[in-house]
């Protein structure tokens, strides 16, 4: 459904993806872990057009979406669940959630049903303002609203992110019951062993590029993983630690 | 204190402080989208006043001239914002806030130039008739100003809260990047924003033009006083801010009926830089001001 | 020699006018140009240097002016002495309602002084000791120390010499270390704190001197007029002056000068024309164009003009020089921080809570922690920028948290930025130099000093370049030039690698370490595990605002707990 071929990005001078490949397909669970700075989230920023793509070539469903805008993207059947959930937080929940379907309009009220016969929590709080709920009911709603895009294929960035370790656990449950009800989900998270317990495949991502791709259970159960976010992961990183290991003690014995 | 008095200064208050209401509405809603205070905005109330009064000068029925003006209003302001503001989105804030200054200073000189020197004025939309209440007379106007302002308030506050595009601005207002992750097209907003508060100024400025006239130079005044409500809403709260225009409205008629009519508009700024200094100084101590920015 | 080039056509233009365009006339406009210009020098050093835009700046020539009509009138002063205490005046009220309304955003100066100014006319126009709507009549000639100048040909040239005197006064803060500092202050606030720069004080300077400035102007422009009323600086002066200064340009204290002429001649050849009522139209409308299209206004154009004439040297080609590792000599003892219980809370998120720590003297500590941990808040928090819900941080046992930014950056504390904070509209080494701002000498001391600083990072060849024409990295390095140039004894990196290739990662290793070895404590905020596992001695892991572990690294790594907060915790597990 979505293809990511040889995409490089940045910010101005400042290149933060090299050469990143990936795809997702139609009814899958793709995650991309990798530690904080690794490049996840302008990777999900860069499908949706919010960062400009330097090289390379995004498609969905074979469509170059590369170059539009993003309410164009948006429009395509691409919906983003941002970090930190980015509600507007003085707007009432259900407000929240007619401006998920603000580029997609149809049948508002149908989808409004359907959020909340998935999410009965939002139901109950659809007249209170979005910064009155908790972290997870946060999150809930930052799904909903994503989803009342009617989204073909959603972006879901670090849904887990301060969240309790049960809310965690929560919110990876409805993300499996998504695509269980045939939603595509492309999930980066830090939280590799919440994620990768419900992905179907997984990529790691390391200083902007993705250094591992298996299926998501063959990852949870690979040492490098953790090497990704601890240091370690390859012997080229491995050998620039050792070397820079080697200067510090050089420098700072002579001082 | 004598009621009578002290009504007849609180309603004619209340009927200016309209105007300010709605021109710090226009500033409430402009600065939150765009993130620029746009000091034309009390302009578009004396455009609407010179507009409006020549237009039914030439004979045009006043339904016409009203719809002229208002209109006038919304085209100015959408053309300040396409022509002026759109290129310099990424400019340093003093520099866009110094363009709209530029552009003030335009409004008033093609005011001016095509309006002239002179106050303009026009007849009560109902006659030049006056009314009661309490011992105070009022002009029949006042009712027009009143009932206008209430109508437009209610239809801006229709509009944010239960339209799309309306929900979009307060959500463009609170976050707008996630705005655009919804497909909200910012640069469309904007430009609605600034024609709906050029038209709401600009209506604001005919309707009280029976009243107070419509001056070429009157721009500045209400633009201050409007910025005074705005301010006190901290550029946030569209209630407050009409609240402290209102307020601004009654204090300037109490000042000029209780004190002295020469130094009304002194104690109105007075006031409004006695608040500044205050809001300031409150933080002198700590490094709250400091780091709010 | 640009400089000089303008002085000389400043003198040569200033002294030739009048001998070569005779009559009343023209002496008259070239007297209130003059007049104009005093008060626009000043204000290039509010608008064009503080980015302060003061919407009422004909307000405090209605001081100097009824300080003048008041005193020379009625009261037989001499006009040089009304003048000065005019100006005294000026300053004293600019400074009264500087102080509280500068710390608010910058919009609201604009308004303030706007109202200041219309107070002042409605006090004019209705008091009796300013004559009131009619004004004061009958001021004398100006006077150079009880000597009336009987022509108004050496009023014309006391005047521009006063405003030679006002641009001598321009430059020399132009030249100086405020001068940069205003330029940083208006590129960007949050690093030119980190400079050590105290924002609040040099905009007040600005705000009070261009105020006495603008005094000056309308005590000199009424001697002329010879009457003084409520109307003479009304609303369309201060237009005059954001006009002139804007379409003059607002780099350099010529584009005051340039752009008061610029104002006058164009409104005298409107009234030539008969189109005195275009005047607001064509103000205005130059002013956003010359905004919109040309912001340098036309001083920027002949200075454009002139460097193109001179041929500016090609950039030099090489920019990176091999780091000179002897440039800076070690100095001073690292210092210490201490950490405890420091909280920190934004609305029902505790971004930090009861953080306590050390990083020892000397030590290179790295603070790590997944998403969301709360360590670029620390950093705000030791830094300044940030206010402690509680808690202490102490710097060599010296209590730090209750101080501003640019107070914790003079102690000797530098950092760097995770999203580069340069100053754009300064040269590399003028960037660097602004990292001496606490160090009060001779600029030609600082300048070495900074020199240093980029001989040190590897950046000799790149000194005179505009940052923006450098390469991601190496904006970098002048950013670390910069905190070296305050001499820190602490250095906070706040992710330094974040946007740097494999190459440059492990240069700047090498220069975290060349700097640790100067004898600077270093603390940085990191996410390359190569460079934290690799450069640090000590590390410091946060977690959802709490501090998890801290150790050596290769103990930290295998801590189950730290695994755990970057993987998290498995489904069943938790479940």
């Amino acid at each position: 459904m979505l293809q990511l071929e040889r995409v490089s990005s940045g910010y101005g001078r400042s290149p933060v993806l090299h050469e990143v490949s990936l795809e997702v397909g139609a009814g899958e669970i793709v995650a991309l872990v990798g530690a904080n700075g690794a490049g996840k989230s302008t990777l999900l920023n860069t499908v949706m057009g919010l960062v400009r793509r330097t090289q390379g070539s995004i498609r969905l469903e074979g469509r170059d979406i590369g170059g539009l805008a993003t309410p164009a993207i948006v429009r395509t059947g691409l919906a983003q669940v941002p970090e930190r959930r980015q509600l507007f937080g003085t707007m009432s929940v259900e407000e929240n959630l007619r401006m998920g379907a603000y580029a997609r309009r149809g049948d508002v009220a149908g989808r409004l049903a359907a959020q909340y016969a998935l999410f009965p929590i939002l139901a109950e709080r659809r007249r209170q303002a979005a910064e009155t709920l908790s972290g997870g009911e946060q999150q809930m709603l930052a799904i909903a609203r994503a989803n009342m895009a009617a989204p073909r294929l959603l972006l879901l960035d670090e849904p887990s992110l301060g969240l309790a370790p049960l809310m965690v656990v929560r919110i990876m449950q409805e993300v499996a019951r998504l695509r269980a009800a045939g939603g595509t989900v492309l999930v980066v998270e830090q939280n590799a062993r919440a994620v990768l317990a419900i992905a179907d495949r997984g990529y790691v991502m390391e200083n902007g590029r993705i250094t591992h791709s298996a299926p998501a259970a063959a990852l949870l159960a690979d040492r490098s993983v953790q090497d990704a976010y601890l240091g370690g992961a390859g012997a080229s990183s491995r050998a620039a630690e050792a070397r820079i290991r080697a200067r510090r003690a050089a420098i700072l014995a002579g001082r | 204190m004598d009621l009578s008095v002290f009504v007849q200064l609180l309603l004619p208050g209340l009927t200016t402080g309209c105007v300010y209401a709605l021109v710090a509405l226009g500033f409430v809603l402009c600065a939150n989208v765009s993130g620029v205070v746009n000091f034309a905005q009390g302009e578009y109330v004396m455009l609407g006043g010179v507009i409006g009064a020549s237009l039914l000068a030439q004979g045009m029925p006043l339904a016409a001239a009203i719809a002229g003006a208002t209109a006038a209003g919304a085209l100015l302001g959408a053309l300040q914002e396409r022509l002026t503001l759109a290129p310099v989105r990424a400019a340093p804030d003093f520099i866009q806030i110094t363009i709209t200054l530029g552009v003030a200073v335009v409004l008033r000189g093609v005011a001016l130039i095509a309006f002239g020197k002179d106050p303009l004025s026009m007849p009560g939309f109902s006659g030049d008739g006056v009314f009661e209440v309490a011992g105070a007379v009022l002009p029949v106007q006042s009712l027009w100003v009143w009932g206008a302002s209430a109508a437009l308030l209610a239809a801006v506050f229709l509009f944010l809260m239960h339209s799309d595009a309306g929900r979009a601005v307060r959500a463009c207002a609170i976050n707008r990047q996630a705005a655009r992750l919804m497909g909200v097209d910012a640069e469309r907003l904007t430009l609605l924003v600034f024609a709906l508060a050029g038209a709401s100024a600009a209506l604001a400025g005919v309707v009280v033009t029976p009243i107070v006239l419509a001056n070429w130079d009157a721009g500045i005044a209400y633009g201050l006083k409007g910025f005074v409500g705005a301010i006190l809403g901290n550029f946030r709260s569209p209630v407050v801010a009409l609240a402290g225009g209102l307020g601004i409205g009654v204090l300037e008629s109490f000042a000029a009926g209780y004190v002295s009519s020469g130094y009304k508009d002194a104690i109105v700024y007075g006031v409004l830089l006695a608040y500044l200094l205050a809001r300031g100084g409150v933080f002198v101590f700590g490094r709250a001001a400091l780091l709010s920015r | 020699m640009k400089r000089r080039v303008a002085i000389g056509a400043f003198l040569v233009l200033a002294l030739a006018y009048p001998l070569v365009l005779r009559g009343s006339y023209p002496l008259g406009i070239g007297i209130i140009t003059g007049a104009l210009a005093a008060g626009t020098v000043g204000f290039v050093l509010l608008l064009g240097y503080a980015h302060q835009l003061a919407l009422g700046q004909a307000g405090f020539c209605m001081v100097g002016g009824y300080a003048s009509a008041i005193l020379c009138v009625q009261h037989k002063w001499d006009p040089l002495l009304a003048l000065v205490v005019g100006a005294v005046a000026a300053m004293l009220l600019a400074w009264a309602i500087a102080g509280p309304i500068l710390k608010l955003r910058g919009f609201v100066l604009a308004m303030a002084s706007l109202a200041l100014h219309l107070i002042l006319v409605v006090v004019a126009l209705e008091a009796s000791f300013t004559g009131g709507a009619l004004g004061t009549y009958g001021l004398p000639k100006f006077a150079l120390l009880g000597v009336p100048l009987s022509s108004d040909l050496a009023y014309y040239y006391v005047v521009w010499t006063i405003v030679l005197a006002f641009v001598v006064i321009g430059l020399a803060i132009d030249g100086s270390r405020i001068g940069r500092a205003l330029k940083a202050i208006a590129a960007s606030e949050t690093a030119a704190l980190s400079a050590g720069i105290d924002i609040r004080r040099y905009k007040v300077q600005m705000f009070v001197l261009s105020a006495g400035m603008a005094s000056v102007c309308g005590s000199l422009a009424v001697h002329y007029l010879r009457a003084m009323d409520p109307n003479v600086f009304g609303f369309a002066f201060s237009l005059n002056f954001i006009t002139a200064v804007i379409v003059g340009g607002l780099e350099t204290v010529w584009g005051g000068v340039v752009g008061a002429a610029l104002v006058t001649g164009l409104r005298e050849l409107l009234r030539g024309l008969s189109l005195p009522l275009w005047e607001g139209v064509i103000m205005g409308a130059l002013t956003v164009l010359v905004l919109i299209a040309f912001r340098r206004g036309f001083v920027g154009f002949l200075a454009a003009l002139y460097d193109r004439m001179a041929g500016g040297e090609a950039p030099a080609r090489v920019l990176v020089s091999e780091p000179d590792t002897a440039a800076l000599a070690p100095r001073g003892k690292p210092a210490e921080l201490v950490l405890a219980g420091v909280s920190r809370a934004f609305g029902n998120l505790r971004a930090v809570s009861n953080v306590g720590f050390s990083v020892a003297a000397g030590s290179i500590t790295a603070l790590i922690g997944p998403n969301g941990a709360g360590k670029t808040t620390l950093f705000n928090l030791v830094c300044g920028y940030e206010p402690l819900d509680a808690g202490s941080v102490s710097y060599d046992g010296q209590r730090i948290e209750q101080r501003l930014p640019n107070q914790i950056a003079a102690l000797g504390i530098g950092r760097t930025f995770q999203n580069l904070q340069l100053f754009g509209n300064l040269s590399v080494l003028d960037n660097v130099m602004c990292g001496r701002h606490r160090f009060v000498e001779r600029e030609a001391a600082n300048r070495e000093r900074a020199r240093a600083a980029l001989a040190f990072v590897g950046l000799r060849n790149a000194e005179a370049l505009a940052p923006g024409a450098l390469a991601f990295g190496h904006q970098r390095l002048v950013e670390m030039a910069r905190a070296l140039a305050l001499e820190p004894r602490l250095l906070l990196l706040d992710e330094p690698a974040s946007g740097l290739n494999d190459a440059e990662t492990e240069r700047l290793a090498e220069l975290v370490l060349r700097i640790a070895a100067l004898g600077v404590t270093v603390l940085l905020v990191e996410h390359d595990m190569r460079l934290v596992m690799g450069l640090a001695d000590h590390l410091v892991v946060m977690h959802h605002g709490e501090k998890l572990a801290d150790g050596a690294p290769d103990d930290v790594r295998r801590e189950p707990a730290v695994i755990d907060a970057y993987l998290g915790i498995e489904e069943h597990a938790a479940a």
